[in-house]
């Protein structure tokens, strides 16, 4: 079942970042909820959990979007399993925490989508991918996290989304 | 224990090999599609397509929507206020979508030498590094790779990718993108391409030093690449030396609205004597 439903949220978040989130720009950039549910999914279950979601909805992105199949999958990977290192150090009932996570978890996770951007040979000036895309998510991602992390929670302790 | 740690490495390593030559062979230099990624968008693209009218339909309607709050006889006069204020919001997006369209038979009247044809975004990319947009038109409809698509106002981008019924466009603001354009009254060549800066999402490049650029001047198409010639591209906002202090470079002012794309038009052929 939290299979199922995690299935649905990521598939949920990838339909609405294609389509109706255009409407909610702000300063240029769209909320990545799939990288807040990764997020909030590594903190609550731990790096290796993390790992894998970020694995399964960076390839599903990467096939979404057609091109450079591996980019969104190799860092959703390397985030999940960092954030989920915050598993047991952190104290995960906190949405202002895990809004300074997701800020992190963003810089860190745009910081690895730009090297290998660059590594693809596209050529972006880090004070342009800094200031113009980076920091901005940074921020409108933890602004979804502070929002969403308490019904995500109770969900992940009480509810659908509960361990095993 | 140490074996077994050992193979989860390796087992990784060659995952990351993996996705790294995956990224490599699956960048924009393809020429096509195979024919599960082609299927899978065209699937895939109908949902979006449902997707977004709705979120139109939505948007429109909430934008009318009044909220206030009421007790007792009132209430009811409030609750009808409300549901035909929304009424209202879905019609105006219909009259909008209206005037849009024919603005863009308005161009294909007024533009006899392009043949084009009308097509919808039904996507994004659902990233933020890369600007492109699908829309409802693939080869069924005539749609080709590097195929010009515009707007009445100015160019939008060009085709990347083909499938049955949809395809991809790069917009002029993404950075991969690069377009052959000029000054519209000096003729001075440059390199249009797209920035990652929502306030200024493009440049023009490699304008000699001593070029008369100014504020206000119009950038269009030089003809040089992909593009029909004239076609405008955006104004000139401020000016620069450009990395190496041996050009110049101009921030532009889009004419085109890309975050709000909804119709576009692809430039299916330029017809002769047009």
């Amino acid at each position: 079942m939290r299979i199922l439903v995690l299935a649905l949220l990521l598939g949920l978040a990838l339909l609405l970042e294609s389509t109706v989130l255009q409407f909610v720009l702000v300063a240029g950039v769209k909320p990545d909820l799939v990288l807040v549910l990764v997020v909030f999914y590594a903190i609550t279950n731990g790096p290796r959990e993390g790992a894998f979601l970020g694995f399964m909805g960076g390839l599903a992105q990467d096939f979404l979007s057609g091109y450079y199949l591996g980019l969104n999958a190799l860092s959703f990977t390397v985030i999940g399993y960092l954030v989920g290192l915050g598993h047991t150090r952190l104290f995960k009932e906190s949405p202002f925490i895990l809004a300074g996570v997701a800020f992190l978890a963003t810089v860190a996770f745009e910081g690895v989508k730009y090297l290998l951007i660059l590594g693809l040979g596209i050529a972006v000036p880090p004070g342009e991918a800094l200031w113009g895309l980076i920091l901005p998510l940074g921020v409108y991602n933890s602004a979804v996290a502070l929002l969403f992390y308490r019904r995500y929670y109770l969900s992940a302790t009480r509810g659908l989304l509960r361990s095993p | 224990m140490k074996r077994l740690r050992l193979k989860g490495v390796l087992a990784a390593a060659i995952v990351v090999l993996l996705l790294l030559g995956m990224m490599h062979i699956t960048g924009l230099e393809r020429d096509e599609l195979t024919v599960l990624e082609a299927g899978l968008r065209d699937g895939v693209g109908f949902v979006q397509g449902t997707v977004m009218q709705v979120g139109y339909q939505l948007r429109e309607g909430f934008r009318h929507l009044v909220h206030f709050g009421g007790t007792g006889d009132t209430e009811e006069l409030r609750r009808q206020v409300r549901e035909l204020e929304a009424e209202i919001g879905v019609l105006r997006e219909y009259q909008l979508q209206n005037e849009r369209l024919r603005q863009l038979l308005d161009y294909r009247e007024t533009n006899p030498g392009f043949d084009v044809l009308v097509a919808e975004v039904v996507a994004r990319d659902p990233g933020n590094w890369f600007s492109i947009v699908k829309v409802n038109r693939g080869v069924n409809q005539g749609v080709r790779r590097d195929q010009a698509v515009i707007l009445p106002a100015g160019l939008v981008g060009r085709v990347i990718f083909v499938a049955p019924n949809t395809a991809d466009v790069l917009l002029i603001t993404d950075p991969r993108s690069g377009v052959g354009a000029m000054l519209q009254d000096s003729r001075t060549p440059g390199v249009v391409k797209g920035v990652l800066d929502s306030a200024r999402p493009l440049t023009m490049s490699y304008l000699t030093k001593e070029a008369a650029v100014e504020p206000g001047q119009l950038v269009v198409t030089s003809g040089l690449g992909l593009f029909p010639k004239g076609i405008p591209v955006g104004r000139v906002v401020a000016m620069h030396k450009g990395a190496a202090g041996l050009t110049m470079t101009a921030d532009l002012e889009p004419l085109v609205g890309f975050d709000h794309l909804e119709e576009i038009l692809i430039i299916l052929d330029s017809l002769p004597g047009g």
